[in-house]
């Protein structure tokens, strides 16, 4: 089910009525009707999936079980062990088998001995590198005994397919989401209303951002070899924002979901445009994956302690494995690659934690200095975006080669002028909420009522007239 | 939670009175401006779907209009033939499409399916009263409403192009130069096998044929069925007993001009169901005289 879409529209006020008038009474019955309505959601797209989901659920709720009562180490990783080879055992069979099959064939025909080995047509289970990471984070933690494992298995299936962040995250560790399932929620009006404030700028940024920016850069990344420079560098752009509205969106709406609903997540995107270098980009850009990496990952390789060079041996893993999380191909093996080599600088010259605060935070505008870094920074992200959106590696190539041609001083082919408004708009007001949690936090909260509402209805409207049907969210596909 | 409840259903109602309204304003603007009107020696039109839109040349007949457009179900035809009729008193024949399809499951889908809602109800929504925006709610309530912003658009794209002649946008003859059949017999064919859609009866579909019917007769129209030429080995002629037996038991009193297997070489088709140009030419000088020789003119 899409959050973009009519079902979601019907479904989320049954499920919201539900949910406070007749199950509130109970936590047990509250979290069990959350297990139920989240598999009907996951459902909705297939329902043959929801075996996987509720096996890796029973998986690590029993190692959660064991590794409480196991006080030897050797066992206790065996467990653990168990728990990261049936997670990434679906993660590797449903999204990667063909990639290393093709590779692998690959491989052995340029020795001279060519293979024939027969590929999988094999669907790739919509959110499975979501809720894998969830679940792994979960048996982690319990193994290094920051959390206590819970006996509660209602509580911890809904913590697994908690519907509103189930299928693009954020990747919610449990040590934060699972202590809310213990708690009764009672209703929160100001949290609500919250809610309810995300979801629409999140529907504005998917709808209306993400969703029209794609018209225009699937043309463009469709046909670019008949596209001149400038139009070239216009659908880089244009993924850019297509990109980030559509997955920050995603992560607004989960999170105002969720908030309708009594539980806080964490902020996924932190105006991640505004960075000033490479390293507050990703420390501002899909923060639940980023610092998943960081904390499962990075930190176990060493982190930023030891030599220079397995700190660069760490960045370049990290990246990698980020970038190869998002999908099995090339392209974001090099997208990771790119983004590895554009923190080389700030990791060498010790520099790469300047930037911890949001930009201009005392001031309405940012200084010369810091626009442009803000705009070098834009640059390079939309650089290495190319990457994550082009067919193959190949074309990616030939894309940044083609940008680099005289033809770059003229007027782009396209000039999509109603979009270029909306854009400014949109950054206006991502400008000026850019202290908050989401644009819209405090935006226009000294107004007016009648003016704040009518300016909610203005969204409405832009949402509604904006609006194309059947688009999906990209992240979707990871 | 009530104050919640309560602040939240006020917004969406306004929202919801807020579309209704310019719904509501843009309909009844379009509706004052639209042209419906045909010239006023046009006597005889033509309904219906792709086959009689490739294959009526009406610059080749008389006083003769070609009214059908591609993918149109009787649903639209009806709505489309009510504005016609009003704007037209002059016309006398209507020949309505009788084929095969038109019987057949797959029409009522072509009536409110995603893509059919997606593609007919921007053009039509203007001139469709309450039962029958009910109907397509009923029917398809999530397609309906997604289509409304693209509807709006559209609408508000023809107020400022001021494109209000309905009869080029909802129809005309379909001048088509390409003819595919051999090959499509040498590669597709015999492959194509009909699914149960293509044979099975239709409901919604002919539930409108009937509703048609009666307004051509409340308006004094005299109503002729067409079989617009067919290939012999479409696949759409599987139900051929089906649309028989419809005919006789459900609309007996109508007269079947049935050109379905008229002696068409294969390079005057488009494809297995369409004329192309050279097609349309034959069929329709052939169709011009039983025209005249019925009206008495020459």
């Amino acid at each position: 089910m899409l959050f973009n879409s009519i079902d979601f529209a019907i479904f989320l006020p049954i499920v919201f009525l539900l949910y406070w008038f007749v199950t509130n009474k109970n936590l047990k019955l509250q979290n069990a009707f959350l297990v139920v309505v989240s598999y009907i959601f996951y459902g909705w797209w297939d329902w043959r999936f929801l075996s996987l989901i509720a096996f890796s659920t029973l998986v690590d709720y029993v190692i959660g079980r064991l590794l409480t009562t196991e006080n030897k180490d050797k066992k206790r990783k065996v467990l653990l062990g168990l728990s990261i080879a049936v997670n990434l055992g679906f993660l590797g069979f449903f999204k990667y088998y063909n990639f290393f099959l093709d590779n692998f064939i690959q491989a052995f025909s340029w020795f001279g001995t060519p293979i024939s080995v027969r590929a999988l047509s094999i669907v790739l289970p919509v959110g499975i590198s979501f809720y894998t990471f969830q679940t792994l984070s979960y048996s982690i933690d319990v193994y290094r005994k920051k959390l206590e494992p819970t006996k509660d298995l209602i509580a911890f299936a809904a913590f697994v397919s908690f519907f509103p962040q189930l299928v693009a995250g954020p990747i919610e560790r449990a040590t934060n989401l699972l202590p809310q399932f213990y708690k009764k929620r009672n209703f929160n009006y100001s949290l609500a209303v919250d809610g309810l404030r995300q979801i629409l700028w999140g529907l504005l940024k998917k709808m209306v951002i993400a969703d029209n920016c794609a018209v225009f850069v699937n043309t463009i990344f469709d046909n670019s070899p008949e596209y001149s420079a400038s139009t070239l560098v216009l659908g880089a752009v244009l993924f850019a924002f297509q990109i980030y509205g559509d997955f920050s969106g995603y992560s607004d709406i989960a999170i105002g979901t969720s908030r309708l609903f009594g539980f806080n997540l964490k902020q996924n995107f932190a105006f991640p445009y505004f960075s000033r270098d490479i390293a507050e980009f990703w420390r501002r850009w899909h923060i639940s994956l980023s610092t998943w990496f960081r904390d499962y990952l990075y930190i176990p390789l060493g982190g930023s302690r030891g030599s220079k060079v397995q700190q660069i041996r760490n960045v370049f893993i990290i990246f990698i494995v980020s970038g190869f999380w998002h999908g099995a191909n090339w392209t974001f093996i090099v997208w990771g690659a790119l983004n590895a080599l554009y923190f080389m600088p700030l990791l060498l010259t010790n520099n790469n934690r300047n930037h911890i605060d949001v930009v201009a935070i005392k001031s309405r505008f940012p200084s010369v200095k810091e626009s442009v870094q803000i705009f070098v920074t834009f640059i390079l992200t939309t650089l290495a975006w190319i990457f994550f959106r082009a067919e193959n590696i190949r074309h990616a190539l030939q894309y940044i080669k083609d940008i680099f041609d005289l033809s770059i001083f003229s007027m782009p082919q396209i000039r999509p002028t109603n979009l270029f408004m909306l854009l400014f708009f949109f950054l206006i007001i991502e400008w000026l909420g850019r202290r908050n949690q989401y644009a819209l936090e405090t935006f226009g909260l000294k107004w007016k009522r009648p003016i704040r509402i009518m300016f909610y209805y203005i969204l409405v409207i832009l949402i509604f007239w904006f609006s194309r049907n059947d688009q999906t969210f990209i992240y979707f596909q990871f | 939670m009530k104050l919640f409840l309560k602040k939240t259903i006020q917004f969406i109602v306004i929202i919801g009175i807020s579309i209704l309204s310019v719904s509501m304003t843009l309909n009844m603007y379009l509706n004052k401006k639209a042209r419906f009107a045909l010239d006023k020696n046009i006597t005889s039109v033509v309904f219906g779907h792709s086959h009689p839109e490739t294959a009526f040349n009406d610059s080749l007949i008389v006083n003769f209009k070609n009214l059908a457009q591609s993918g149109e179900s009787y649903f639209y035809t009806y709505i489309k033939a009510k504005q016609v009729f009003k704007n037209n008193p002059q016309i006398e024949n209507v020949f309505i499409e009788f084929s095969n399809i038109d019987v057949a499951k797959v029409r009522d889908k072509q009536i409110w399916s995603d893509k059919y809602i997606n593609w007919r109800y921007p053009i039509y929504a203007s001139w469709m009263n309450i039962s029958e925006n009910a109907f397509l709610l009923y029917k398809n309530p999530k397609s309906l409403i997604a289509t409304l912003p693209k509807t709006y658009k559209k609408q508000v794209e023809r107020i400022k192009t001021k494109h209000h002649n309905y009869i080029t946008s909802t129809s005309g003859y379909l001048y088509i130069t390409e003819s595919k059949l051999d090959s499509l017999l040498n590669t597709n064919y015999p492959k194509e096998k009909p699914e149960d859609l293509y044979l099975t009866k239709s409901t919604d579909n002919l539930d409108y044929l009937k509703k048609l019917i009666s307004l051509c007769y409340k308006e004094s129209k005299q109503v002729y069925f067409v079989r617009s030429p067919l290939y012999k080995d479409s696949f759409y002629r599987a139900n051929e007993t089906l649309f028989q037996e419809i005919k006789k038991e459900v609309f007996p009193e109508i007269t079947l001009l049935d050109y379905a297997n008229l002696d068409v070489p294969n390079d005057h088709f488009r494809d297995l169901h369409h004329l192309n140009y050279k097609g349309a030419k034959k069929f329709s000088i052939m169709f011009n005289q039983w025209l005249q020789q019925k009206t008495g003119k020459q």
